[in-house]
This record gives structure tokens, sequence and C-alpha cells, in this order.
């Protein structure tokens, strides 16, 4: 657990700083990302150099945050950083549900995950479906939330090569980590269903439905049909 | 209501409509966009005194024919130094134009430089994503790529304002073969070997070059872990500039629409106010890397933020004085400093 860890920092350009909590992401990394987020976010109309920074992005055991350098320079944003108490963030998150339908033809990788993982695909459905995840952090394309919870008796390594493009809202597995796609891509990682759930929003308010740190089940919603697009 | 439209005749891969970008978002892995040389497109504006956010049109080395088909409108044409044609005459680099109906306006990759903008006197009419017009390459969110046949409306065009000129082209322009980088974060990853080869060591790019990044080609940058060790660490947030190393040593710079967070490790970051310029070379141009503390860094992201402002103060300065010298202050007596203005006998 990376609870005791003192989080450090390094300068990484002229407009940025990383925060580290540790070397290794866990679900506590991810929370104490999280927490001390929501605190800066929270001051981002505060006085003195919280004025200046620009955006913070929470990763799995990091946090950027970018400021004004001809305002203020690494030593005070980090130490305005390091000196805000973590927000009490964990009562907070928010629990999503999302809707996933394993079944064909949006489960293409199913079978050949199953294999991998020496189980049948209806223990990988349950083992998947029955696990909560937490969102650790948005990357690879824009509205691609790595929801982290894959049960380790179900893991599976990424495919020795990208697939042919599959639909928007397929729901895809690598290692500990589940993203439902939010376009049609290629991918290298397992497809075991698709969900009609939307995660895009028009809504610069808030854009996507996810949070960092905020958790995501899944609901196997059976044969419901989704359409062949 | 007014406007003016053109038609795309001819559009090469990465011509885009951009504005300034699409900022704080990197959270839900949405990275800036904006335009690749964000001076040179602050420039364009500033040149026909648009808002600096105002969405514009970036174009490759892949070029752009436009045809305006009614109407009329100004543009600033900056960035790089590409082959401008206008109405078959040859122009300068950088100018202020007006496109009169019937009239074509050509850019083609000329001396040097990788990406031009043409900014217009009017709103552009185009796709917005989260408030912004930046297009994001690979998803074509945004005001999207430009394709032959499609037609752009600019609405209340205004041509009045803008004599055309002929701009000179400011230093920031040019691309710059040295780059400050700051190491890190994660400098442990890599041997000592790696740090001396990317201080000392020519790279070019290659031609694997897009919105999102480019290829560096040159020594590979080796790692002190087991290669299994090093592409488990965990991701980290990345940006514009960040020289990210993979498994077989190669390093990538990562640009505008780049993965907001990257698995890969990185081995330095190029300064972000230096980016700009880099961008405006080409491939198989040189590239190399001084290392700075970040103090020095610091320092030369404020000697750059004056820079910068005096050139963008410079061309708009620019605009006012042209007026002055071309305008009839009092009626009924001639400018004497240049030719009869035909834009006179038009209004």
């Amino acid at each position: 657990m990376t609870d005791d860890i003192e989080p450090t920092w390094h300068a990484v350009s002229d407009d940025a700083l990383l925060v580290q909590f540790g070397t290794i992401a866990d679900a506590t990394s991810i929370q104490r990302v999280r927490a001390l987020d929501k605190a800066l976010v929270d001051r981002s109309r505060a006085d003195g150099t919280f004025r200046w920074i620009r955006e913070t992005v929470p990763a799995l055991n990091s946090l950027l945050v970018r400021f004004d350098p001809v305002e203020t320079e690494h030593v005070d944003v980090a130490t305005a950083v390091l000196a805000t108490s973590p927000h009490d963030q964990i009562a907070r998150s928010e629990a999503h549900v999302v809707e996933i339908n394993y079944e064909p033809p949006h489960a293409i990788d199913l079978e050949t995950a199953a294999n991998l993982a020496g189980c049948t695909p209806d223990a990988l459905i349950s083992a998947h479906s029955e696990a909560t995840y937490t969102v650790g952090m948005y990357g690879f394309v824009p509205g691609s939330a790595y929801l982290v919870g894959v049960p380790e008796a179900v893991q599976v390594p990424r495919k020795r090569a990208a697939s042919m493009p599959v639909p928007a809202g397929s729901v895809i597995v690598a290692g500990a980590q589940c993203i439902v796609l939010p376009y049609a891509m290629s991918t290298g990682w397992h497809v075991i269903g698709r969900s009609p759930t939307p995660l895009l929003r028009d809504d610069p308010e808030q854009p996507f439905a996810f949070e960092v740190g905020d958790s995501v089940r899944f609901q196997d919603i059976g044969s419901q049909s989704l359409g062949r697009d | 209501m007014t406007s003016a439209e053109l038609l795309v005749e001819r559009a090469g891969p990465l011509v885009t409509i951009q504005d300034a970008g699409r900022p704080g978002f990197m959270r839900y892995g949405v990275p800036l966009s904006g335009p690749m040389d964000g001076f040179a497109a602050t420039a364009a504006n500033a040149s026909i005194g648009q808002d600096e956010r105002s969405p514009l049109i970036e174009i490759s080395v892949g070029g752009l024919r436009l045809r305006c088909v009614s109407g009329s409108v100004s543009v600033g044409i900056c960035g790089g130094a590409f082959a401008v044609t206008h109405a078959h005459q040859r122009c300068a680099a950088w100018c202020v134009r007006t496109l009169r109906s019937g009239e074509v306006l050509d850019i083609a990759p000329g001396d040097w430089g990788s990406w031009c903008y043409v900014a217009f006197s009017g709103e552009l009419q185009c796709e917005h994503w989260l408030r912004s017009a930046a297009t994001h390459a690979r998803t074509d969110v945004g005001g999207g790529h430009l394709v032959a046949g499609q037609t752009l409306v600019i609405t209340d065009p205004d041509v009045d304002r803008h004599a055309e000129r002929d701009l000179s082209i400011p230093k920031l322009a040019r691309p710059l073969p040295r780059a400050h980088v700051l190491t890190g974060p994660r400098s442990d990853l890599f041997s000592s070997g790696s740090h001396l080869c990317l201080a000392e060591s020519s790279y070019l790019l290659s031609d694997a070059y897009d919105r999102m990044g480019v290829r560096l080609a040159g020594p590979p940058l080796t790692f002190d872990r087991t290669l299994d060790e090093v592409l488990s660490v965990p991701s980290q947030p990345v940006l514009p500039g960040s020289l990210q190393v993979s498994g077989d040593g190669v390093a990538t710079l990562l640009l505008r629409d780049h993965q907001t967070t990257g698995g890969y490790p990185v081995i330095a970051t190029v300064l972000s106010c230096e980016v700009d310029q880099i961008t405006q070379l080409r491939t198989g141009q040189q590239l190399r890397f001084d290392v700075v503390e970040p103090d020095a860094a610091i320092e030369i992201a404020r000697t750059y933020a004056i820079k910068r402002s005096q050139e963008l103060q410079s061309l708009q300065t620019g605009r006012s004085d042209e007026e002055l010298m071309t305008q009839n202050l009092v009626s009924g007596f001639v400018d004497g400093t240049s030719p009869p203005d035909e834009s006179a006998v038009n209004e």
C-alpha cells in the first residue's frame, strides 16, 4: 500500500512539475492523487501562487501541475501544492453503472481471453461483471478512462497485434485494466463486450461521465440487441 | 449578415481548422491540440486584428488551394516560408491580402517551414467541440480536416480595414535546431550513457511526423533496468515537448495532439516555449538538445514571453502605420508616398 509514502516532485518543463506518490500504482495511490487534485481544483481561484496554476492532470500515482512560468516558478508551486491538505475524497466518489452486453457479435475476443486465462467464457463474464473498478486515469484517446480492477484470475495480456477497428462502446481488457472505447478504433486489447451507455457528453461543464477516483460496476444486460453497426 | 465563401480546390493531408486550443481537459484524455506553431498562428490573426483565439486554417507541407466563390475577405498569412500565390501573383511568405470573387489563393511548401496559417477577417464557420474549433487529428473532432470540394464560409468579413501588405518574418518564426530540455521525471530508468547521448548527439526528424509527434532518428537511448521493468512503469501525464523512449530505444517528441498519458518513460522534455519553433523543422532536419536546470528554464520562458509579445506588437503596429500611409487623411489630396491606391477607388 502507498498510504505512508511522502509525495515528491520533479520539474518536468518550464511550465510544469510532476508530483509523484511512490513508484507503484494501486487503489490507494489513485485515491491520494485524486484527493490532492480535488483540493487544488477547489483552490483554483485562491490568492497567491494558486492563481497561476493552469491545470492539474491526475494519473495512477502522479499529478501533473501546469502553471504560468512568467508569474511563478517550480519551487513556489511545489511548496503551495504540497502544503495543501488533501480533500477528503473517499466518501464523495461517485459510483457508476455501465451496461454491457457480452454476447456475439460484441465480444469477439471473449473465447480467446477465456482460454488465455484458463477459464470458461461464463466464468470470465462473472468475474468481470462482479468486480468493482476504480477510474485510475484517462489517456490513450479523448474520453478513454482506464478502469482498474479486473480480477487477477481473469487477467490477460495484450494481443500480439492490433485488430481491425472495433465499434465505439467496445469493452476491452489488458492486465488489471478495462476501457470502454469512446470511438471506433483498432486495439491490441481483448474485446469482451460492448456497452450502450453513453460516456461522452457535449457539455463543457461535465464532458465525460467519470471523474478519476470514481468507482464503476458493469451490469450484464444479457442478450439485448445493440444493433449491427 | 454578409459572408464570403471559399471553395477548397485542393488540400493535402494535415490541413485542418485550428484555434488557440482546447485547454483544461487533459484529465479526460483530451490534449490541448491547437496550432503546431502557436506563435505563427497568433501572428496570422494579429496581422489582421483578429482575436488570437479566432479559428483559422493550419496548412501542412501538403498545401492548400482556395478559390473565393463569393464575397470578399481579407486574410493574414504567417508561418514558415511557404510559396504563397494570390490571383496568380507570387506574394511574400508572410502577408496580408484580400481575396475577391474568382481569385485563387495557393499555398505550397517553400524554402523552409512545415506549418503555415491563414487567418480570416471575419468569423470562420466551423464545428466546435468543448468550446474549441481546434482539430484533434486522429478523431477529427473540432473544425476538422479540410477536403477538396468543401466550402468554407466566413461571416461578416471585413475588407476595408486591411491594406494589402508584406510582413517581415520575425526571428521567432524560424525553426530551432537546438532545444533546451529538462530531464526526468524518471531519469533513473535511463543509463548514464543515455543522458550523455541525449546531450551530445544529433537527432534527425524522421518521416513518421504528424500532429501527435515525430519519431527521432539517432543513437538509441538505453535503459538501466530490464525491459519488463521499464514497460511496467505506471503511465504518467505527458506534454507537447516530452521525449518518450520506447522499448527499442527510439525517442519520439510528442506534439500538439499527444496522448495525454504515456506508458513509455520520458527521458526529458523540451521547454514549452520552444516547441513552436521546433515544429517548423522538416523531416530530415537536425535537432540537438541542451540540458538545463529548472531555474534556467524559467528565465528562458520569461525572456521568450517578452520577445513574443514584442514581435506580435510590431505585427499589429505595422498595420496601423501602413493604414496611415495609404489612407487619404484629407479629402481631395492624393497620398504622395505610394502609387494610387485602387482600394480607395473601390470604396
